[in-house]
């Protein structure tokens, strides 16, 4: 009953937010339509060439325009957003179970296995993100996995950071030092206890996270070491698009409008969460 | 050939004299042309440095600005036009915003200086700063979002400190307590943030290097990628590294000059 009402109670909160409630909005239409390119009903097929119709301007039948290879872009750019959302996701579930376990062992535990956490994630942190994931990348392959596992490696320093500081000062508590004392096993504390005093944090960076990590895998596929064509990817599309704007407009609005459009959505989520589950963080 | 590059020794021992090289100052080999990683360096890193200060300082006064215009009357409508510009320019990748510009310029104007080859400052300095233009007009855009979010909270906390009521009580003119009392107080966490975007641009802004074809570090690394060069893109990788590391420091020690209370507990 009282757990029911804590989690309206938190909604409540999260609706009220005018980003928050934007953010969620955009990002369900975009997930949506993500799914339709999952789940095939996509108006035409992402990959189907028509020759009929090359560099057609946005109409009834396409509603984005066609390509030069008379590939419908609004079909492409539903099937490109399921690409980068799916990459993004599995990277920053990767870096967060990752990130997660070695932030909150090093910081309950302390001692050496913190000091090799923090000092191994220093240097991850001196690397700029994308040329780091481009130096994995070269290293890994071109494969959307391999684009993922870059990603996810970038990003993990900076779950373990974030993870690591609150599970520091909860450690101090009274009330974990009583579960101590009450004999509780470690893993019981670590899960039952300290991890969801942590949730908030770590829901906001995940938010963040998956911003970030769709910039950067559609900056790989720009720079075409992400997806390989003829598959259809947000960052892809753009880099395609550079030769044909001149006199097709549309083939770069399209997907960059797509792209903005959900790293703006997963950006207001994120500042929504944070608004409503950190109640000292007054939203102006 | 392959005692030369020592490949048939242990990848420990591959890995340590490459450490070795690396503080000698042999960064290594590139294949393709021969010519020494240092020296391919020597001629990238000025460029990205050129780029790294033409854009953190758009950055900086841009997104200071808006920051201050965002600030001054919170939850008004020219805090939500601050903020959506904010929010706007962290989600345009840069290299939508690039391609952007030089389809506006280049087909419609005809105007695309990076079409030519590119001219050090000592050579040809109207064409090279021309060149400099979009891509740090673009990466400036990129640096002022992060900068103008940071400096509107600091400077909403700082509104609300004592000494500014005590300012504004005092008669002192709002101009000048905006500008001086409170815009000096908050620039802290403006000079981290700078800061470390400031590190970030010295490692490359890869993509907008290869959109303007402008022949700096993260180019090279790109390019060592592409050619499969390992010894550019691992040694130059680890310069970036050193430089990041090297402005955090920096940084640290530029607190002391914008914030005397740093310099008295010394």
């Amino acid at each position: 009953m009282t757990k029911k009402s804590s989690r309206k109670t938190w909604f409540y909160y999260y609706w009220n937010s005018l980003s928050g409630r934007i953010g969620l909005i955009l990002l369900t239409l975009l997930l949506l339509g993500a799914l339709c390119s999952l789940f095939h009903i996509l108006p035409y097929g992402p990959l189907a060439q028509d020759p009929t119709a090359i560099i057609k301007g946005p109409s009834w039948h396409h509603l984005f325009g066609t390509d030069q290879f008379g590939r419908d872009i609004f079909s492409r750019v539903l099937d490109g957003l399921r690409r980068s959302l799916s990459v993004s996701v599995v990277a920053v579930f990767l870096a967060t179970f990752l990130g997660l376990f070695i932030g909150v062992t090093a910081g309950y535990f302390g001692g050496f296995l913190d000091t090799l956490a923090v000092r191994l994630s220093d240097i991850f942190f001196a690397f700029p993100a994308i040329l780091l994931a481009l130096a994995i990348v070269s290293a890994l392959g071109h494969t959307w996995i391999d684009t993922s596992f870059a990603i996810a490696i970038v990003y993990t320093p900076i779950f373990v950071r974030v993870t690591r500081g609150p599970v520091l000062s909860l450690k101090e508590l009274d009330y974990i030092k009583a579960t101590k004392v009450l004999g509780y096993s470690s893993s019981r504390i670590l899960i039952k206890h300290i991890l969801p005093n942590i949730m908030p944090i770590l829901l906001v960076q995940v938010a963040l996270s998956l911003s970030w990590a769709i910039l950067t895998e559609s900056g790989l596929s720009f720079l075409g070491l992400g997806t390989q064509a003829p598959d259809a990817s947000l960052g892809l599309m753009v880099s395609d698009a550079q030769s044909l704007v001149s006199f097709a407009w549309w083939t770069l609005a399209a997907p960059s409008l797509f792209l903005m459009l959900s790293v703006v959505s997963l950006n207001l989520v994120g500042d929504g969460l944070r608004d409503s589950l950190d109640p000292t963080r007054k939203s102006i | 050939m392959r005692v030369y590059y020592g490949i048939d020794r242990p990848v420990v021992i591959q890995y340590f004299n490459w450490v070795k090289g690396f503080f000698t100052g042999n960064l290594g080999y590139a294949f393709h042309t021969g010519t020494s990683v240092a020296r391919l360096t020597e001629n990238s890193f000025p460029v990205t440095l050129e780029l790294a200060i033409f854009s953190t300082l758009i950055g900086v006064v841009l997104g200071t600005l808006i920051g201050l215009f965002s600030a001054s009357k919170p939850g008004s409508r020219r805090d939500f036009i601050g903020q959506f510009f904010g929010l706007t320019a962290l989600a345009i990748p840069s290299f939508v915003l690039s391609t952007t510009l030089v389809a506006i310029f280049a087909d419609k104007f005809h105007y695309f200086p990076n079409g030519f080859e590119y001219a050090t400052p000592w050579h040809n300095l109207s064409l090279n700063l021309q060149q400099m233009l979009f891509p740090s007009l673009v990466l400036g855009i990129a640096v002022a979002a992060p900068v103008m979010r940071t400096a509107r909270s600091s400077l909403l906390e700082t509104q609300e400190k004592d000494f500014v009521r005590t300012a504004i009580g005092k008669g002192v003119k709002l101009r000048r307590v905006k500008f001086v009392h409170v815009l000096r107080n908050s620039f802290n966490p403006i000079v981290t943030m700078t800061g470390i975007q400031f590190g970030y641009l010295l490692g490359g802004s890869v993509i907008v290097e290869q959109i303007f074809s402008l022949p700096g570090v993260g180019r090279q690394v790109l390019q060592g990628i592409l050619k499969r060069e390992y010894s550019t893109v691992q040694s130059t990788v680890m310069l970036i590294a050193c430089c990041f590391v090297i402005i955090n420091l920096l940084t640290d020690v530029i607190y002391r000059y914008v914030d005397p209370r740093i310099r008295e507990n010394d």
